[in-house]
């Protein structure tokens, strides 16, 4: 109710500074709006915009209103703010080499100009007036407002990324996608001709069988590298770790895939006699190493969770420093060593770029490491681009989309479970 | 008397068998883990190595400051260079405030009850989202429904939601590292919760916020899936040395899309070009790694508590 006040009531009071923090964004939309949108031709025409546009121009009046009567005047003196309007219509209507154009710009410049000095450079009435008490909205009520708004904003982002992936794909989930063949036929023919087949289970078995590849690979040295630096360094040698580790987690997904592609492709073509590296093998080493630095990470930080009265007290026992390990430390850390082995597959089951570049990139069943391999995420990169909007194709490739981020969402959500686990424990 | 108090002294101070076999389990223990850690870090090594070796016959400044020439077969990184920084630039000019004043949200205002509980799943949620996922909610949101076409502009906003919670993490990490005690100081002094904040948390945890915010500009730089469909494109000509040549409602050329396109899309490229831009991405990023890092153990040994 606070913030409906704050936005949209031309009841009441502001100072300055709140004047300022709400309209200077509005400006700053306006603005960018007109000088790279070719205002108001395209502007106009999506009703979405003309909304927006409504809203922000409420917004400003509203605002400005209460600043008016801030300064103890009436908000018919909002009258004032609407003459560049007035004006810009004017510009739009005469001829532009006259002196009323150049009359109008100088009366628009003007208005505009007083508006912004009379209303957000000179204080209010001091104490109280007919309109309500000394800044009554305040810049810190703006600011709690702010923040508010930015603190929920990751809830509004979360149901906007479902929303408008699953927006742009429900025309064909609901009308037309056989939902079971979806899931369990390995036939993936979305560019035949008279044979259309979208099955996914082949991606899907992609994306499984290289992700768990990659944590046959990536858990044993990432809990192995969690705990030696958690137990066995030296402070100084730790911060080395963390750095280096640090470092492993920047490399980009795309340089991984290039690696892959060059350097593992030659070595995987040399050490198996192969034909071609680019195989499930490839692409799995590949995500391990991505893996691998969040793996250490949270298991470093789930090893340091446990209390070092428990080492000690295992270490009065006259146990051994693996003994600790082994009987005290990976029991007691275990939902923490959990999370990090599941927060590392949910990445390397939403990774793309990696998978693409070095799996072969071949809709096959899986037969063996040395198998080619295509996973859900590369079929939407390698394909999004190659069809047309609007169509089937283009849609099951968004439903793809919808699987992918409940699969990474469950998986999330059970990490996160995992996690609350210990920390109520 | 005398002759057993010896005996027992010197046994106290000579190893055991047992006490041996400990000892020797553990040093190989210690051992098997080092290599482990080893195992991993070495790759990091091997890889800056390979691709510094491949892609030294093409490196120059003049490399950095030329265009893709020969259908993208010779020439240079310019475009995808100036593209990279485009994106990186405006994608931090929405994410930093919005992620700072998130994590302030999260720190400083928000009760412990179930919406607070569900904001932060949403954010640890929003890191899980996959890259591609993202880039169809930006085709979705930002290209068709607001309308503003492939363009710089609708790939950085897709960036700057994708790393959103990069700098939500850190900044939240160095909110909450500073004490209590600041902050029920300044409350019993009659300062505002603003005041408390602006004049006493974030100058004591900047160095938190500004990590965070260097790490975003890490990872944004280096995505490629996100950028694909919202505003990315496989080739784009620009004025060489204008570091003003892109418009945010135009097109770019990306460093991370262009070593896609020229590594699996183009025949016959230069051997050396491939190797080059990756180095040049990588380089670039870990750069940008190091100095959030040397600026952490900087500020960290400047602290006052």
């Amino acid at each position: 109710m606070k913030f409906i006040h704050i936005l949209f009531s031309i009841n009441g009071r502001i100072n300055r500074a709140g004047w300022w923090l709400l309209n200077l964004p509005i400006f700053v939309t306006i603005a960018i709006s007109i000088t790279t949108f070719d205002f108001p031709a395209t502007l106009f025409l999506e009703h979405i915009h003309l909304l927006l546009l409504l809203g922000l121009v409420w917004i400003h009046i509203a605002v400005s209103a209460r600043r008016w009567h801030d300064k103890d005047k009436s908000a018919w003196w909002l009258l004032f703010h609407i003459t560049p309007l007035i004006c810009s219509i004017c510009v739009y209507a005469a001829k532009p080499p006259s002196v009323w154009w150049d009359l109008i710009h100088v009366i628009t410049v003007v208005t505009c100009l007083w508006t912004c000095v009379e209303l957000g450079l000179f204080k209010g009435t001091a104490g109280g007036n007919q309109y309500g008490p000394d800044s009554e909205t305040s810049s810190e009520t703006v600011i709690d407002f702010y923040i508010s708004i930015c603190g929920i904003s990751a809830i509004l982002f979360v149901f906007g990324i479902f929303f408008f992936v699953f927006k742009e794909g429900a025309g064909f989930l609901f009308s037309g996608l056989n939902i079971w063949e979806f899931l369990t036929s390995e036939e993936w023919y979305p560019t035949s001709l008279n044979n259309k087949r979208y099955g996914t289970f082949a991606l899907v078995l992609g994306t499984f069988s290289v992700t768990a590849l990659a944590m046959l690979l990536a858990v044993p040295f990432g809990l192995g590298a969690a705990i030696y630096v958690s137990e066995f360094c030296s402070p100084k040698l730790k911060e080395t770790f963390k750095i280096v580790i640090e470092f492993l987690a920047a490399i980009p997904s795309v340089v991984w895939g290039f690696i892959g592609l060059t350097l593992m492709n030659e070595m995987i073509i040399k050490v198996f006699n192969a034909a071609i590296g680019l195989t499930m093998l490839n692409g799995g080493i590949m995500l391990a190493l991505m893996s691998v630095p969040i793996i250490v990470s949270i298991a470093e930080d789930a090893l340091k969770a446990v209390p070092d009265s428990y080492r000690e007290a295992a270490e009065a026992l006259g146990a051994t420093r693996w003994q600790v390990i082994y009987r005290v430390l990976l029991p007691a850390a275990k939902n923490g060593l959990l999370a990090a082995v599941l927060l590392g597959a949910a990445r390397s089951i939403g990774e793309t770029m990696a998978v693409l570049m070095a799996t072969g990139h071949s809709v096959n069943i899986p037969d063996g490491p040395l198998s080619w391999i295509r996973t859900l995420t590369a079929t939407i990169a390698a394909e999004l681009g190659e069809v047309a909007k609007g169509g089937e194709h283009y849609q099951v490739l968004f439903i793809i989309g919808i699987l992918l981020f409940t699969i990474t969402f469950i998986v999330n959500l059970i990490a996160d479970l995992v996690i609350k686990g210990i920390r109520q424990s | 008397m005398n002759s057993t108090t010896e005996i027992s002294a010197q046994d106290m101070f000579t190893e055991t068998a047992v006490g041996k076999q400990n000892r020797y389990i553990e040093n190989a223990v210690k051992i098997f883990f080092l290599i482990m850690t080893c195992l991993m870090i070495l790759p990091l090594l091997l890889i800056i190595g390979y691709l510094f070796y491949k892609a030294l016959p093409v490196l120059s400044l003049d490399f950095l400051f030329t265009n893709p020439q020969d259908n993208m077969r010779a020439g240079g990184i310019w475009a995808p260079f100036l593209g990279t920084i485009y994106l990186v630039v405006v994608s931090l000019l929405v994410a930093a405030p919005i992620g700072v004043f998130a994590a302030v949200y999260l720190n400083e205002y928000a009760r412990d009850n179930w919406f607070t509980r569900i904001v932060n799943l949403a954010v640890v949620n929003l890191a899980g989202v996959p890259s591609i996922v993202h880039a169809l909610f930006g085709v979705g949101a930002f290209v068709l429904f607001a309308g503003l076409g492939e363009s710089i502009l609708a790939a950085s906003l897709t960036l700057a939601i994708m790393t959103l919670p990069v700098i939500i993490a850190s900044t939240t990490e160095a909110l909450k590292a500073v004490p209590m005690a600041f902050r029920e100081a300044c409350w019993n002094l009659g300062a505002t919760r603003w005041q408390t904040i602006r004049r006493i948390v974030l100058p004591n945890s900047i160095s938190g916020i500004l990590t965070g915010v260097i790490l975003q500009v890490s990872r944004a730089a280096g995505e490629t899936a996100p950028i694909m469909f919202t505003g990315a494109v496989f080739y784009k000509a620009i004025a060489e040395g204008d570091i003003f040549a892109y418009n945010i409602t135009d097109q770019c050329m990306a460093l991370s899309l262009h070593l896609y396109t020229i590594s699996t899309q183009v025949p016959d490229v230069t051997e050396g070009i491939p190797y080059g831009t990756a180095i040049v991405l990588v380089g670039s990023v870990l750069l940008v790694n190091a100095a959030a890092i040397v600026l952490r153990v900087y500020l960290r040994t400047r602290k006052k508590w």
